[in-house]
């Protein structure tokens, strides 16, 4: 490919952002269809109990509820999921879970009963008429006690349901040559996804007897999940993915999708089902609260001798994603630096809390809040400036990390920690009462799945006559502009304008299956799927304008609707006639192409010694913040974030995911928490838990850097989570240069601040 | 479920018919922007929503010689935008800068936000320090209430189910100097963990005239009549600020929620009390 991109890494304009501004773009809940029902869920009111009677007749009895259906109405409901690798210690891992309530309530909020009506009013009427009869059961509710062998069990008899291990060099004697060892437990808050748009969908069965979902779903793939639940062939479930408004992780798991189809299978009739926002408060996972013991040690001139680490996580009530988190944690535990020794030990326990799961960071955040501290922590008793401490240990290309895995990308780790500490420029004066402060924090985040999942992304263009092009991928667009970058990279290979290209996107039985967004994965999978499909798509244009030109096929190119020799510019050939003349001679230009990210064994052992990753975005973050001595609170007045995304597709895109990352970073930080009391949420609207609002966060400043070292299309590195990691540790640590105390409890509320400043 | 009427007065005298007839029933409807939400949650199920928002009765903001009358239906943003209180209690209007955000602050009405009775009201306090006072209408007559003497408990006042609030009226002191801060946890749309207001009147660093009100620290929002008397008479430094402020201990009893501790919040109101104290003696910005 020829590097002066036309498209690729301009600023480019969205394919929806104005029909989003003005109310035009027809999300899940705005779809409506004739004869449509209403659903609401039955939720539990107790964190553990037994249920001893559940009646639901005089809601059923109520004029307008077509149906109420309760576990026994599920033809599959529980099911069980085994986790590679987990065969030492935990034993192999059931990993349970019930569609609807059977016999026990694990937590509060839990999915009990389904209610279908003919108005939105008469489901929530029926919702109170739902009666249940509890007997409480012993509860647990801290993950430390959870371990505990006398604890009262989730399920089966082991509340510890993935444990993973790094284990490299001798941390013993590591700390041996250590001249200095810093030690601390930090922990991490219960974050909720806040995303604007409600979990939401419309079911119905069609003509051919298939069950439609039109829903906001991160993994159109769940229609398999729903296929299970239901007993009927994966072929009869069709997943039609709408523009997401926010996911962030939420939208991962399976939302709304099962209980439509079973309201649609039961009924025969279309069913809309879209949550409340209290109900996506305390029936929703939320980002697993962490417990992270740290030990590192360093010479005196600044070399990293050893790291030990306990991770402990909660997972809640059921097992969801957490075990695959928990790997997250685990490699990303030492940070991006190079250290000979290293033991962690990571357990994820379940409690009766809401459950946790997937959240834009995936484990990779709670342990960079705790590895940034401890290495400013490190930096001031060796007396050394902490980016220096830094320079001394960043891993570099060629490295090979704690959990065995080449590094293969560039680390412009700190090329971004200088430019971002740069941006913040002087530091503002202060005054007696109201005290300011710089921090910094690096952070690596892997992009794309577990290589152990055998990750692939398919896409399909094809060449219209009059040279337009059409792509299909299944990929969802959660918000980020993931088709965008689809479309932009069609058109840059196919030498076309963006508006010549139109990407058909998200239907599990039209388009060809891309995967899901997560994992940082949509653009390094669906983009290189893209790439491949068009350059093959591109290879037969220009097969076939080379016997028309009489010119080597490598040395001809495509722009502009033309193809033409890039030794003799002035021979070309109208884009059209070379497809004109491909379809005479029955040469489609059209190709599938299905990408495939390194395969490796499974995981065989909890002890990870293998590459789990396909490659890494480094990045770094500075704040200024103002402490203000007599309240506690902080006020951030500068923000910086220099990210390597290897190549931009879309330079507006990359500055949104960078600003997005960091102001939800910094709500992880300083205010976000989903409290409970004994398993009963206290925060569920956002009343009460509150998020960053822009009188909260000054402007971004993005920086971004393109070392074109990425597995991405064009080199290009994955930044939705990336941009996450940094925030929390840069504000703590600014904080501490601010007024010289160090927090280790996120998020560092006035209240904790002002306790602190107390002592 | 719930069910509800929907009625909208022409005028003053039938929003106090309405009122005569219905009495705690008449759900009356200013911006909403607190009884919505109740309904909402389903803590309020019934009843006739009273649309109070055209009643032109309660509009208007007046005042000469100092004393200001602000009818019970200005919104926050009217508050905020005039120039009659810009330029006669600037304190006060600054005070609203920090409420809820432009969206709320558009709808929401100064006669709802004291009706409401919630202990972290944030117009009250400074009203307070103004010495306010609400008129209540009835149809058959109207009464005058100071405010320090209007609320009973966390959304619990003593104005009669046939009564509303017509206007919000307060004298400016001759002397001294007025000040609020709003301690929330985030710059926007944010719950005060607790607030105060001061107005004091120093000659020569020694204080005349003194009067502190807080929200947040008690089941209402307070003045503060013993730590006021304490002050009254000092001659003041830092020094002194802090030992005075930390007597307002006596006086709070906050609760612990989800916003902060109990403890913290007896802790920081002394702290926000020395600082406000300090702003109105010009020892700080
Ligand atoms: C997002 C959000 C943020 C908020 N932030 C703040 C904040 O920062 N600070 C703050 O103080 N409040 C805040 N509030 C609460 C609310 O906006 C205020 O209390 C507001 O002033 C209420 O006025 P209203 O006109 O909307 O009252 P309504 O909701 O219409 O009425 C409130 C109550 O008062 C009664 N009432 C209204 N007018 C009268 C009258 N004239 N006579 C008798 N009774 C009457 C009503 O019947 C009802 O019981 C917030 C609310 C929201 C939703």
């Amino acid at each position: 490919m020829k590097e002066n991109f036309s498209i690729i890494g301009k600023r480019l304009g969205g394919l929806d952002e104005k029909d989003k501004v003005l109310g035009n773009v027809v999300f899940a809940d705005d779809f409506v269809m004739p004869g449509m029902l209403y659903a609401r869920v039955f939720r539990a009111e107790k964190a553990s109990a037994k249920i001893k009677c559940l009646d639901i007749l005089r809601a059923q009895s109520l004029p307008g509820v077509i149906c109420v259906l309760t576990a026994d109405d599920v033809p599959h409901n529980e099911s069980v999921k085994n986790v590679v690798g987990q065969t030492t210690e935990v034993g192999l891992l059931e990993a349970k879970h019930q569609v609807l309530v059977k016999e026990r309530v694990r937590y509060w909020g839990e999915a009990i009963a389904l209610v279908a009506a003919e108005s939105p009013d008469t489901a929530c009427r029926a919702l109170e008429l739902i009666e249940v009869e509890y007997e409480d059961l012993p509860a647990v509710f801290d993950p430390l006690e959870a371990m505990k062998p006398d604890a009262p069990k989730i399920h089966g008899d082991n509340n510890i349901i993935a444990s993973w291990k790094l284990r490299k060099g001798d941390a013993e004697a590591g700390f041996a040559q250590a001249d200095v060892i810093v030690e601390n437990t930090y922990r991490t808050p219960r974050q909720e996804h806040a995303h604007i748009e409600p979990e939401s969908g419309v079911s119905w069965m069609d003509d051919m007897g298939v069950i439609n979902i039109r829903y906001a779903a991160q993994v159109i793939e769940h229609y398999r999940d729903i296929a299970t639940v239901l007993g009927i062939p994966e072929s009869r479930v069709r997943v039609i993915g709408t523009l997401i408004g926010g996911g962030f992780g939420g939208k991962e798991d399976v939302t709304v999708e099962v209980f439509l189809a079973l309201l649609t299978w039961k009924t025969g009739r279309p069913v809309k089902l879209t949550y409340t926002r209290e109900e996506m408060g305390y029936g929703r996972h939320k980002r697993h609260p962490y417990v992270l013991k740290y030990k590192t040690g360093a010479t005196k001139d600044g070399k990293l001798t050893a790291l030990e680490a306990e991770l402990v996580s909660d997972a809640g009530a059921y097992v969801y994603l957490s075990p695959w988190v928990l790997v997250y944690s685990t490699v990303h535990s030492t940070g991006p630096y190079f250290i000979p020794n290293v033991k962690v030990d990571a357990s994820s326990v379940l409690t009766n809390n809401i459950m946790s799961s997937a959240c834009r960071g995936f484990g990779g955040m709670q342990v960079a809040f705790a590895y940034e501290s401890q290495m400013d922590e490190l930096a001031e008793k060796l007396g050394m400036d902490p980016l220096e401490l830094r320079k001394k240990n960043f891993l570099k290309r060629g490295d090979i990390t704690a959990s065995y895995q080449e590094i293969t990308s560039e680390v412009l780790l700190e090329e971004a920690a200088r430019k971002a500490k740069a941006a913040l420029g002087e530091k503002g004066r202060g005054s007696k009462t109201k005290k300011i402060g710089h921090g910094f924090a690096c952070s690596w985040q892997s992009y794309g799945r577990m290589t152990y999942l055998h990750d692939t992304s398919s896409c399909w263009v094809n060449l219209e006559m009059d040279g337009s092009a059409v792509v299909r991928t299944g990929i969802p667009d959660l918000g980020g502009g993931q088709r965008e970058s689809v479309r932009a990279i069609t058109a840059e290979v196919l030498g076309l304008k963006l508006e010549e290209v139109h990407v058909i996107s998200t239907d599990s039985q039209v388009t060809p299956l891309s995967g899901t967004v997560t994992a940082t994965r949509a653009l390094y999978m669906s983009g290189n799927a893209a790439k491949l499909a068009s350059e093959n798509v591109r290879k037969i244009i220009v097969e076939e304008a080379s016997e028309m030109l009489s010119a080597e096929p490598e040395r001809l190119n495509l722009k502009d609707k033309t193809v033409y020799s890039v030794d003799e510019p002035s021979k070309l050939l109208p884009l059209v006639d070379v497809i004109k003349r491909c379809a005479a001679e029955g040469k489609v230009p059209q190709n599938l192409a299905t990408f495939k990210a390194p395969f490796t064994e499974p995981i065989t052992t909890d002890i990870i010694k293998d590459p789990v990753f396909p490659d890494f975005t480094f990045g770094a973050q500075a704040a200024e913040v103002e402490v203000d001595l007599e309240t506690g609170k902080v006020n951030i007045l500068k923000w910086a974030a220099a990210h390597d995304v290897g190549q931009a597709i879309n330079l507006n895109r990359v500055e949104g995911q960078i600003e997005g990352g960091a102001v939800q970073g910094i709500g992880f930080g300083i205010m976000e928490d989903y409290l409970e009391e004994e398993g009963v949420p206290l925060t569920w609207n956002l009343h009460d838990y509150i998020i960053p609002t822009s009188k909260d966060v000054p402007d971004i400043m993005s920086i971004v850097l393109q070392s074109k070292s990425g597995k991405g299309p064009f080199g290009a590195k994955g930044i939705g989570e990336p941009s996450i990691s940094a925030a929390a540790p840069a504000i703590v640590n600014a904080i501490k240069d601010a007024v010289g105390i160090r927090i280790y409890h996120i998020p560092a509320t006035p209240e904790r601040i002002f306790l602190a400043l107390q002592e | 479920m719930s069910s509800f009427k929907f009625y909208k007065p022409d005028n003053m005298e039938d929003l106090l018919k309405v009122k005569e007839e219905l009495g705690g029933r008449a759900l009356i409807l200013a911006g909403g922007t607190n009884l919505l939400i109740y309904i909402k949650e389903g803590s309020i199920r019934e009843g006739t929503l009273v649309d109070i928002k055209s009643l032109k009765e309660l509009k208007g903001i007046s005042g000469d010689n100092g004393y200001i009358e602000i009818g019970a239906g200005v919104t926050i943003a009217e508050i905020l935008e005039s120039p009659l209180l810009n330029d006669r209690v600037p304190f006060f209007t600054d005070t609203l800068k920090n409420f809820a955000n432009p969206l709320v602050r558009n709808m929401a009405s100064l006669g709802g936000n004291i009706a409401d009775a919630s202990p972290i009201g944030d117009t009250i306090p400074s009203l307070l320090v103004l010495n306010g006072r609400i008129k209540a209408a009835c149809l058959k007559g109207e009464r005058s209430v100071p405010l320090d003497r209007l609320f009973k408990g966390p959304g619990e006042s003593n104005l009669k189910p046939d009564e509303v609030i017509r206007t919000v009226q307060f004298s400016i002191p001759e002397r001294g100097k007025g000040t609020f801060i709003k301690l929330g946890l985030r710059n926007g749309t944010s719950c005060s963990v607790t607030s105060v207001a001061v107005w004091l009147a120093a000659e020569d660093g020694r204080v005349e005239d003194i009067r502190i009100a807080f929200g947040g620290v008690a089941p209402i929002p307070l003045r503060l009549k013993k730590t006021e008397s304490l002050f009254k008479g000092e001659k003041l430094d830092e020094e002194k600020i802090r030992a005075l402020s930390g007597e307002i201990d006596k006086e709070i009893s906050p609760i612990t929620d989800v916003r902060g501790s109990a403890e913290y919040r007896k802790q920081v109101s002394v702290r926000l009390l020395s600082r406000a104290v300090r702003i109105c003696m010009g020892m700080e910005e």
